[in-house]
């Protein structure tokens, strides 16, 4: 009897998922439909926001570069014009939902749902819009060049370190303006220090970066995940769990296999996250109001209290200068990736 | 010199017209016959023919087979190519001298001119793999023909498996053609006009021999080659193609992209497969030097030359040797200890002692050069030195997160003092770490604990010098109370220490490897000043030798440092001893 109710559990957990997967979808209005222009081969882009339009510029021209072909977002009711710029795009289509982020599993449920939609066996960036991806030989590789070689490895997913980039200068100071490069204002991410553990699913968690040593020194356990899956070949069997940072089935988390080189690795990338900029004092102040984050928005809590917002550190402190430079800390690696 | 180009496209019909129109005209005289795969439909030749519709020279295929991976289209393609230009001699008024055979996603990465000084310097070679069944490296062998493969591959695995397997069991062997012996080899080649029309001829001679390979297993590496080994005299057989190939551990083609041009261009051949769809500018530059003067590069095309060795060295490295702590390395993960030290390429100093001691030690070794922390790994605390409130970003407030993965903690603090790192360590603290240090080479172990060869009283003198420390352990009084040594022994055996602080304190047992034995330094210690006696002196001598002999960048310091210690030590016992 036994045998048989673990024999149906997994059957059972993917129909409760794809159910989840679909009622969220079913929140989401095509407001903006280009995807005549997706073509067969075509890597797409996912992501869920909410007001913000003033990154939109620097991360749509980011992930162009890097070989994205059609934008697909879920904007969660934004009221800054948004709309506007989407609308000079002729990569992006848009869905539009007023229902809670946090019933969604923080945006994942939809995200999950359009890529059941328009992902399945394809290669598709899903990050969130303050996450810009970068690999190795990223300036010189695109993205489907990647998923190639990707699956010629027999890898399901591209494994990322999620860096959190900041300035030298206070919080406050620190401004991005509408349509700035981010890499220009928050030039600065933590050296080393990521420690990894095993996690959920059979994958590894990373805590680490700045957020580890300055806002949870005393229960670093608590600390946020670094670890994300943000560029994969989308099956109709795969969830995304909780925001990109593990998903079901368990082999997708897998970083390490054990076909495998053992001694080596295999290619990662980093995630530069561009969250602690002046604009977070605003969206601080209005998420905690609106308790949709995570644990009730004890992050943003965080963000709201500590004033100064410094997380540079001489000797721990480096400025980004190319995917070479990750190479050589060991944050990112190209594997077998000739 | 009168050059023929095959080209065996599937789609980007763009693409096939540029590498067209490279190899064409970069040639003296040459002509390009594209086969466009069946299985791609009218469209791309369409889009071909209008690409190089100005160019009398290419010409797409009228004839055309579908060239799925490992069957007989990869051979019936090339031939229907070779009958074609056979055909059409007296119309063209044109014979070529040699076939050269090339795949869409094949890029030239010479000058033509060059090719055509380097086959007219070999009039008779043919530039072709012929080798026998040895040449595969894995998977079938002579099987390839022996058995009947009904099933695909690629989509019907698991059929064409149980085909195989069952036709082993049956003993299934079918016979070889008569006067042909088996032969292998890279498909791509560049053969001399008279073989292909020796080839062609013999096709036609005998058209059931070439039925039997239509239902050998991957033809293209064994059909063309075995009618080569057939009709040529092995003199005049290179050995191998012009063609630079390269396969991964995965068993696919390695594929270039725009940041390899320089790798393409040392290449010890007159093309390579294959590049990437997107790399432009690899592409563009290839198919600019087709054109080039032949001046431009010199080095000739050796029999032996293959350069495999340089991508699986770059592989290796960029892969083989991971840092301390790299992501997505399972073997890199808390709570690993060795193999996260293993890859911390940075020398490092220890000195394992009651923290009063190790301090007066590192502030030596602090003064001789070294970067001197404290007890680094002391409970509830991260001492990285007195006043040090900060060391590269790393703070002693931080122990939490240094108890998460405190290897990886130690290879940061190893790594931010450039080799010069030195630390204090009681053998409470972190005890399987320590224990990780001791089998570490790379970690210079000053042995600062007490040592009179009495187990029982370097026990008791060693509890007595932790005691009052604020970031210790409290040891249990040693003065007072029934059996202290036992006590004693139970606190460092409940901190899982007790074996260390055996091995270094008494020597027992291995201290780790030979490597490690060699930096292991004594420096020994006594609360009893009747103890400092000449046997001491020498053997601390004696470990600064081995120190002499492994020679860690910092070893002059080191040395330095710890003579110093040696004589504060020696005049403060002497001065207790008169006192």
């Amino acid at each position: 009897m036994k045998a048989l109710t673990d024999a149906m559990r997994v059957p059972a957990l993917y129909l409760r998922l794809a159910r989840e997967d679909r009622r969220a979808g079913r929140q989401l209005r095509l407001v903006q439909d280009r995807r005549a222009a997706i073509g067969a081969k075509d890597v797409i882009l996912v992501a869920t926001l909410r007001n913000e339009a003033f990154r939109m510029e620097a991360f749509a021209e980011h992930y162009r570069r890097l070989g994205v072909r059609h934008f697909l977002f879920v904007d969660n009711d934004s009221d800054d014009g948004f709309m506007d710029w989407a609308d000079r795009q002729p990569d992006v289509s848009v869905w539009h939902t007023a229902a809670s982020y946090k019933a969604a599993a923080f945006g994942m449920r939809w995200c999950n749902d359009l890529l059941r939609r328009h992902g399945i066996g394809r290669w598709c960036v899903c990050v969130d819009p303050d996450e810009f991806l970068v690999y190795p030989r990223h300036e010189t590789r695109d993205l489907a060049a990647l998923g190639a070689f990707l699956e010629e490895d027999r890898r399901l997913a591209l494994h990322c370190l999620m860096l959190d980039a900041y300035s030298d200068r206070p919080l406050a100071e620190t401004v991005l303006e509408v349509g700035a490069d981010p890499f220009a204002v928050c030039p600065f991410f933590d050296r080393d220090g990521y420690v990894q553990r095993a996690g959920w699913g059979s994958g590894l968690f990373i805590q680490g970066g700045p957020r580890l040593r300055t806002h949870f020194p005393d229960r670093p356990e608590a600390a946020p995940a670094l670890n994300k899956i943000p560029f994969l070949r989308w099956e109709r069997r795969y969830h995304y769990r909780s925001s990109m940072h593990d998903a079901w089935p368990f082999r997708l988390n897998r970083a390490q296999t054990a076909d495998g080189p053992a001694a080596t690795g295999h290619v990662t990338g980093c995630l530069f996250h561009f969250k602690f900029v002046a604009s977070l004092k605003d969206k601080a102040a209005e998420e905690m109001e609106r308790g949709e984050h995570y644990e009730g928005g004890r992050e943003y809590a965080r963000y709201h209290a500590d004033a100064a917002g410094e997380f540079f550190e001489p000797g721990l402190s480096v400025r980004y200068e190319g995917p070479e430079q990750l190479e050589r800390l060991g944050l990112m690696s190209p594997g077998a990736w000739f | 010199m009168r050059l023929l180009f095959v080209i065996l496209a599937h789609e980007r019909p763009e693409e096939a017209a540029a590498l067209a129109r490279a190899l064409v005209g970069g040639a003296s005289d040459a002509r390009a016959l594209v086969h466009f795969d069946a299985r791609v439909g009218a469209a791309p030749v369409e889009a071909f023919r209008a690409a190089a519709a100005d160019e009398p020279r290419i010409e797409a295929l009228e004839e055309r087979v579908a060239t799925p991976w490992g069957e007989w289209g990869l051979v019936a393609a090339p031939l229907a190519a070779l009958r074609r230009a056979e055909a059409m001699a007296e119309a063209w008024d044109w014979t070529a001298d040699r076939v050269v055979l090339l795949s869409g996603a094949c890029l030239p990465c010479r000058p033509m001119g060059q090719l055509e000084r380097f086959l007219s310097a070999r009039p008779e070679m043919e530039f072709i793999e012929v080798e026998d069944h040895a040449w595969i490296t894995g998977g079938l062998r002579s099987e390839r023909w022996k058995l009947w493969f009904p099933f695909n591959f690629r989509t019907q695995y698991r059929l064409h498996k149980t085909s195989v397997g069952v036709q082993r069991l049956l003993g299934v062997s079918r016979r070889f053609p008569k006067g042909l012996t088996p032969r292998f080899g890279s498909q791509w080649w560049c053969l001399t006009w008279e073989t292909c029309a020796a080839m062609l001829a013999y096709a036609r001679a005998h058209p059931e021999r070439m039925r039997f390979f239509e239902r050998v297993w991957i033809p293209d590496e064994m059909a063309v080659q075995t009618l080569v080994h057939a009709l040529v005299p092995a003199r005049r057989i290179f050995g191998r193609g012009l063609t630079h190939f390269q396969f991964t551990d995965k068993g696919k083609p390695v594929v270039h992209h725009d940041d390899h041009l320089d790798y393409v261009l040392g290449l010890d051949a007159f093309f390579f497969r294959k590049a990437a769809p997107g790399a432009t500018r690899l592409r563009a530059a290839c198919l600019d030097l087709a054109g080039a003067g032949p001046k431009r590069f010199g080095a000739p095309v050796a029999r032996d030359g293959r350069d495999t060795a340089d991508y699986a060295l770059k592989v290796r490295a960029q892969a083989g040797f991971p840092t301390a702590g790299r992501p997505f390395h399972a073997a890199q993960a808390a709570p690993a200890a060795d193999a996260v030290l293993g890859c911390a390429c940075t020398p490092y100093t220890v000195v394992v002692g009651p923290p009063g001691r190790t301090r007066a030690v590192l502030a030596r070794l602090g003064e001789a050069g070294l970067v001197a922390l404290g007890e680094a790994f002391a409970p509830g605390w991260c001492d990285l030195g007195e006043g040090r409130e900060v060391f590269e970003g790393m703070r002693p407030e931080h122990w939490r997160i240094r108890d998460m993965h405190p290897a990886l903690w130690l290879a940061r603090l190893a790594g931010r003092g450039g080799g010069r790192t030195a630390l204090g360590w009681s053998p409470l603290h972190a005890a399987p770490l320590l224990g990780a240090v001791l089998r570490d080479p790379r970690a210079v172990v000053v042995n600062a604990l007490p040592r009179t060869g009495d187990e029982d009283a370097d026990l008791l003198a060693f509890a007595e010098a932790c005691a009052g420390e604020a970031h210790h352990a409290s040891p249990p009084s040693a003065r007072l109370g029934a059996e202290p040594v036992a006590r004693v022994r139970a606190w460092l055996d409940a901190a899982g220490a007790l074996n260390l602080w055996r091995q270094l304190a008494l020597g027992a047992g291995d201290v780790g490897t030979e490597a490690t034995r060699a930096t292991l330094l004594a420096m020994p210690w006594a609360p009893d000043p009747e103890r400092l006696a000449g046997a001491r002196r020498r053997s601390f001598e004696a470990s600064l030798l081995r120190l002499d002999a492994a020679s860690p960048p910092a070893g002059e310091a080191v040395r330095g440092g710890l003579e110093a210690a040696w004589a504060d030590w020696h005049a403060a016992a002497t001065r207790e001893g008169a006192a």
